[in-house]
């Protein structure tokens, strides 16, 4: 994942031979293809079927009214997405963007966003045998965010549900 | 046709229709005079409206003058960038353009491969007689 940009289309054909059904229960399948992502220091992951494209951060636009969670817009091949900061939206406190911080296109439904990450890690395909439940003792405001938990590599790693992330950022006030 | 005008940190697009004149403003007094209709300027600095931080100290300033139905409202720029007669700005995305508080962007133009916040300017000199 060292290129300035990553198109997964490469990855989308590969999916389909591993995943029969993307939105299917991660259980239900013998491998998980995901994008690997890390905000802080915890590593989450991104279902590879919303992942379009990972891209090296670069100033976006600031509009004004814009949420904290919503700060601003970038064009992407001609097309304006909104910025998702997704450590916000993860509850977790704001950081300045650093050379490793990248821009993740990702889909879900209509709706396409460019989630701000602090590093992406690596695009995997994870056992599904490795994920779990959600531990209840997770915080809610962020476990509402989580389809399910994995142990990958002597890391937990929580793969993130867009479609919440979606539908919480269309919500909020 | 819009304009691109520019604060001390950015810049933003008006549509041209919705500004009556530009005018230069040597000094803040000069806001007070009234128009050929006697109806005072109301002059508002635009930048630290869109974004407290974006404050200018510049002494010349220009002015967005935008009528509304009983004042006139100048918005204070630094500069007029441009005018582009033939822009095809685009709506901001769903997602984010539901969410602005207050709704002033409406869309945004990719000039010289940097987008431009399109902004309701009347909406915005509307605001300002509330602020």
């Amino acid at each position: 994942m060292c290129r300035h940009t990553h198109t997964t289309a490469g990855v989308a054909a590969r999916t389909s031979t591993t995943m029969t059904n993307s939105h299917a229960d991660p259980a239900e399948r013998a491998e998980y293809d995901v994008l690997l992502i890390r905000l802080d220091d915890e590593v989450y992951a991104l279902s590879s079927a919303n992942v379009r494209e990972v891209g090296r951060y670069r100033q976006f636009t600031p509009v004004p009214g814009a949420p904290p969670t919503l700060p601003g817009i970038v064009s992407q091949r001609g097309v304006i997405l909104p910025i998702v900061d997704l450590r916000l939206v993860l509850g977790m406190s704001a950081a300045e963007a650093t050379r490793a911080s990248r821009l993740v296109t990702v889909v879900h439904e209509e709706v396409e966003m460019a989630l701000l990450v602090d590093a992406v890690i690596d695009l995997t395909a994870m056992p599904a045998a490795t994920f779990g439940p959600v531990p209840p003792a997770l915080d809610p405001a962020r476990a509402r965010f989580l389809r399910t938990v994995a142990y990958h590599n002597d890391q937990t790693v929580a793969l993130l549900d867009v479609g919440e992330i979606v539908a919480v950022l269309r919500d909020w006030t | 046709m819009l304009i691109i005008i520019r604060t001390t940190r950015r810049r933003y697009a008006v549509r041209h229709d919705d500004v009556a004149a530009l005018r230069v403003v040597a000094r803040a007094e000069d806001l007070h005079r009234q128009d050929v209709a006697g109806r005072p300027y109301v002059g508002v600095e635009l930048g630290p409206l869109l974004d407290p931080a974006d404050r200018s100290d510049a002494q010349r300033r220009h002015a967005l003058i935008v009528p509304l139905r009983r004042r006139n409202v100048a918005l204070l720029v630094d500069a007029v960038d441009t005018l582009i007669e033939h822009a095809a700005p685009q709506p901001l995305p769903s997602l984010l353009r539901d969410r602005l508080r207050p709704p002033w962007a409406i869309g945004a133009v990719l000039i010289n491969d940097q987008l431009v916040v399109q902004l309701d300017i009347r909406e915005v000199a509307r605001s300002a007689l509330l602020l």
